[in-house]
């Protein structure tokens, strides 16, 4: 039996049951990251809000998960103390689209992308995979059982 | 094979990211070399062993181009891959410089991942995509004719002692081998299960993981060819056999092996495939 865990907005969840699938919904602009090591199948997923900690400390000390570089941050490690490399992580994102409904002028999705790229390339990954952009939301599923991910959008599911 | 790599770049910085990104794929790099301008490049291409030259085109005392010139001019050089990484955008440019036998061209700014994607071109051919078609057909072979499923790696599998080895060869449009070695064992349940026999004995086992590299064999081609008209020679497959753990050691010991997991048993493929086209002419 498939057992569901959901990562909420600003939230980050880890799992090595191969019956967990990790899933988050309504991804706008924020951006879903998931790691998967197929070796000790262990996998995390990250749904982060804002590119960068460093506009309020405070606020990323009570919600690391809120920003992407305090997010991965405790991702990495957490997934590392479960056993997984780094090396081995496959790296998938999806999100980072820009929606109607927030603000306009900041782009928060195409800066929520650059982020990631950018904390990837400090940590020596690649990206994998990824389903960013556009003006949709999204969901993103993670079976840690195999490492398969999959991203919903428009009624249409697509693996990456 | 390990790759010495001369980068050619009068920005250390962008040195620096060529640099990094090789490391991260994880390629086999004997020795990182640099220059600064074509001139420099020259000069290090004929003091050392050089396996492939990253060059940007625009730099000073002597450009990309002129460089590229010069290494297919030169008995020594001339083999030697070359892939331009540049902001160059004139096409009829970059044309002449593929005509003249440079490999590739990755136009600047570029992503890790495209970098990556370029290098594995490059270096390993289609051989790294070939590898995960080759355990994709050895998986469905195993599932179509022995009833057997592939399940993640794991430390619990067996590996084993004592071992089977068959080898299959292919040539037309691309030539290689397809190598599949297990347990023997492993092959008795295989004849069992493709047999339906009891007690097979080591000659049907042996047989059994021939026909296993047969079937492999003729489900990976078609995944390697874009056209059904491009018809491939198929070898006898053949066997031999190793009484200790010597075999599977070494074997998987070759970064071309991959080692899959039958239901709680290690088993090992490997595919050696270049294009008979470049093998031809020489490269």
């Amino acid at each position: 039996m498939e057992n569901k865990t959901i990562v909420h907005v600003s939230d980050a969840k880890v799992s090595n049951d191969p019956a967990n699938v990790l899933i988050t919904y309504s991804l706008g602009s924020c951006i879903a990251v998931c790691l998967y090591d197929s070796v000790t199948q262990a996998g995390g997923m990250l749904h982060y809000q804002l590119p960068d900690s460093k506009v309020d400390p405070d606020r990323a000390n009570e919600k690391p998960f809120m920003f992407a570089d305090t997010g991965m941050q405790i991702l990495v490690n957490k997934l590392m103390s479960m056993g997984a490399s780094k090396k081995r992580m496959h790296v998938k994102i999806a999100g980072g689209a820009e929606m109607d409904t927030g603000p306009k002028g900041f782009d928060i999705g195409k800066r929520n992308y650059l982020a990631i790229r950018k904390i990837m390339w400090k940590n020596g990954m690649f990206i994998d995979a990824e389903d960013v952009g556009g003006h949709t939301p999204r969901n993103m599923y993670l079976n840690i059982g195999n490492g398969n991910v999959t991203v919903r959008a428009n009624g249409l599911e697509r693996s990456l | 094979m390990s790759w010495n790599i001369l980068i050619v770049d009068d920005s250390s910085l962008t040195r620096k990211i060529v640099k990094r990104v090789i490391e991260m794929t994880e390629m086999d790099v004997g020795q990182f070399l640099d220059a600064e301008n074509g001139e420099e490049a020259l000069k290090v291409l004929h003091q050392s062993n050089v396996d492939l030259v990253l060059s940007d085109l625009n730099m000073p005392q002597m450009n990309g181009v002129e460089m590229v010139h010069q290494m297919k001019s030169t008995a020594d050089t001339k083999s030697i891959p070359v892939v331009i990484i540049s902001t160059e955008s004139k096409t009829s440019r970059i044309r002449e410089l593929l005509a003249e036998g440079v490999k590739d061209y990755l136009h600047k700014p570029f992503t890790p991942e495209e970098f990556k994607e370029l290098i594995q071109t490059v270096c390993c051919g289609t051989t790294q995509k070939a590898d995960n078609l080759s355990s994709e057909a050895l998986t469905k072979a195993l599932e179509t004719m022995a009833f057997l499923t592939v399940i993640p790696v794991d430390e619990d599998m067996v590996v084993p002692q004592n071992t089977v080895r068959a080898e299959i060869g292919f040539s037309g449009l691309k030539e290689g081998t397809i190598e599949i070695l297990a347990g023997l064992d492993f092959c008795k349940l295989l004849a069992e299960n493709i047999g339906a026999m009891d007690n097979p004995d080591e000659k049907a086992a042996c047989d059994a993981l021939k026909e296993l590299s047969n079937v492999t064999c003729g489900l990976f081609l078609p995944m390697v060819v874009t056209s059904t008209a491009d018809v491939f020679d198929v070898t006898v497959p053949n066997s031999d056999r190793c009484d200790d753990a010597s075999q599977w050691k070494e074997f998987t010991a070759d970064k071309n092996a991959c080692v899959i997991n039958v239901e709680g048993h290690a088993v090992a493929i490997r595919l050696t495939i270049k294009d008979a086209a470049l093998s031809d002419a020489g490269v």
